[in-house]
């Protein structure tokens, strides 16, 4: 993947803003969220959490099945507030 | 020069390890999940002296505040993370029912400190933040204070550390002490042991219940917060906009109170503030633990998005994409648990905060000094030995 790459079209994060963050340190996808918001957009990292994964297996050496997956929370899918506000 | 084991990459233990590993202390920082995965992250992202009790917490936070932009300044430049350092204004919407005036007397010791605290009539809000609802409102107090990334904050401070030398080990959970009668000989962690002369909790709401594995039981208890986040939004408040309450002192003696049994317990208080990415930020559902690893209730989210639509009517079809739920430490007084634990001499605590994001960049230093030549200083205030000892094997 070239770094140029958009790994997270919510956030317009780059493969190598990713790498980056890799390099930098970071082990997990929740970690890699915190540094560059990959993932922290509309869609939740449906897209971006697996190529997330691939960058870490790729730059650590770690087999892909290692990398864990990013911590689910509610809601599951986006929800407008005012459908939330009126739930029992 | 002690060897320094630092436990919880959060802000207050990141900004430890750089200061140490910068004086020349050999460091290590090690947590349970990721660098700033807790309370530290999960918040308003406030930059708030509103909060600092009257005494010596007032004088550090006034302090603080001081230095903050030149401690942010050097933070950015030598680590090249910007940190979304900003100004802006607080508003806490005072409902029907409760009086301003004594909303504002509250405040009285933080204005003798300088920090002006005002109050402003509903025109007034109006003005500052013409999106907002004031529906049973007549006043607001008004606060200049600011906010950051407080992602970006730990991240910069965990960079800094790693820099100066510190070494960070993450996704390891401490599982308990090593002892030889009243001294830690080493770290249990699900990675092997840690070994070092000296140990800091800088644990947030988990340092009780690690300081039980070193036989010590200390007076400081936890909610869980709960918040949530919306889609980005064009702008649309400027500010944090927030009502006044007088109920959280009183919610958490309860709380403290109920120990194990304090989980219906609840306390909801509204408040939103605007990212830089546009997110709404939304909060606050309290409620008691014990628990420390559920998420959101579902009721909780139901709160938090009515509090959304009742005070800002144009963000009522912005979606919530996430929430969080955190555990968020507190002590009998409010004040922090800073300083060795008496009948522990290499068990040093530094949690209890509640506004750590203000202070920490001047606490990390009183500090890393503190450990360097013993002397706490003006941080014997917080000293855990102004609590009687509770030790659990009962000498």
């Amino acid at each position: 993947m070239d770094d140029e790459v958009i790994v997270c079209r919510c956030e317009e994060v780059t493969a190598g803003e990713v790498r980056a963050a890799i390099r930098a340190g970071t082990r997990t996808i929740a970690a890699i969220k915190k540094r560059t918001r990959a993932g922290m957009g509309l869609c939740g990292g449906r897209t971006c959490a697996r190529l997330m994964a691939r960058l870490l297996a790729e730059e650590t050496g770690l087999p892909a099945a290692a990398v864990a997956p990013p911590r689910a929370r509610p809601p599951v899918r986006p929800v407008p507030a005012a459908a939330l506000a009126e739930e029992d | 020069m002690p060897d320094v084991v630092i436990i919880g990459a959060g802000i207050v233990g990141c900004a430890l390890a750089a200061r140490l590993a910068e004086g020349g202390i050999n460091v290590t920082l090690i947590d349970q999940a990721e660098v700033v995965a807790g309370a530290s992250g999960a918040n308003l992202s406030l930059v708030l002296w509103g909060d600092a009790e009257p005494g010596v917490s007032l004088t550090l936070t006034r302090r603080a505040w001081d230095e903050l932009p030149a401690e942010i300044a050097d933070l950015e430049a030598r680590t090249g993370l910007g940190v979304e350092f900003r100004p802006i204004h607080t508003l806490a919407l005072v409902p029907d029912g409760l009086d301003p005036r004594a909303v504002l007397a509250g405040g009285a010791h933080l204005t003798e400190a300088g920090f002006e605290t005002e109050l402003i009539d509903a025109a007034a809000v109006r003005a500052l933040e013409p999106a907002v609802d004031l529906g049973g409102v007549r006043a607001a107090v008004y606060q200049e204070q600011a906010a950051i990334n407080p992602f970006l904050f730990t991240l910069a401070w965990a960079d800094r550390a790693r820099a100066a030398g510190a070494s960070i080990v993450t996704d390891t959970r401490v599982t308990g002490f090593r002892m030889d009668g009243e001294r830690i000989v080493g770290l249990e962690t699900a990675g092997g042991p840690v070994v070092g002369d000296l140990y800091v909790l800088a644990t947030g709401a988990w340092t009780r219940a690690l300081a039980m594995t070193a036989g010590v039981d200390l007076p400081e208890d936890h909610i869980i917060g709960q918040a949530c986040v919306t889609e980005a939004l064009p702008p649309l408040l400027h500010g944090l906009v927030g009502e006044a309450g007088d109920k959280r002192v009183s919610f958490e003696l309860e709380v403290a109170a109920r120990g194990g049994d304090a989980s219906g317990l609840r306390l909801v208080e509204f408040a939103a503030i605007q990212a830089m990415s546009g997110n709404l930020v939304v909060g606050q559902v309290s409620h008691g633990g014990p628990s420390v690893g559920e998420g959101v209730r579902p009721g909780s989210l139901r709160d938090l998005a009515a509090g959304l639509v009742r005070r800002l009517p144009v963000a009522r079809s912005a979606s919530i994409i996430r929430s969080w739920a955190k555990p968020v430490p507190f002590t009998p007084d409010h004040q922090p648990l800073i300083g060795p634990v008496p009948s522990r001499p290499n068990l040093f605590v530094a949690s209890g905060l509640k506004s750590a994001l203000i202070i920490t960049p001047l606490l990390s230093k009183l500090i890393a000094g503190a450990i360097a030549d013993g002397d706490l200083g003006p941080l014997r205030a917080f000293s855990p030995g102004r609590f009687e000892e509770r030790r659990l094997d009962g000498r």
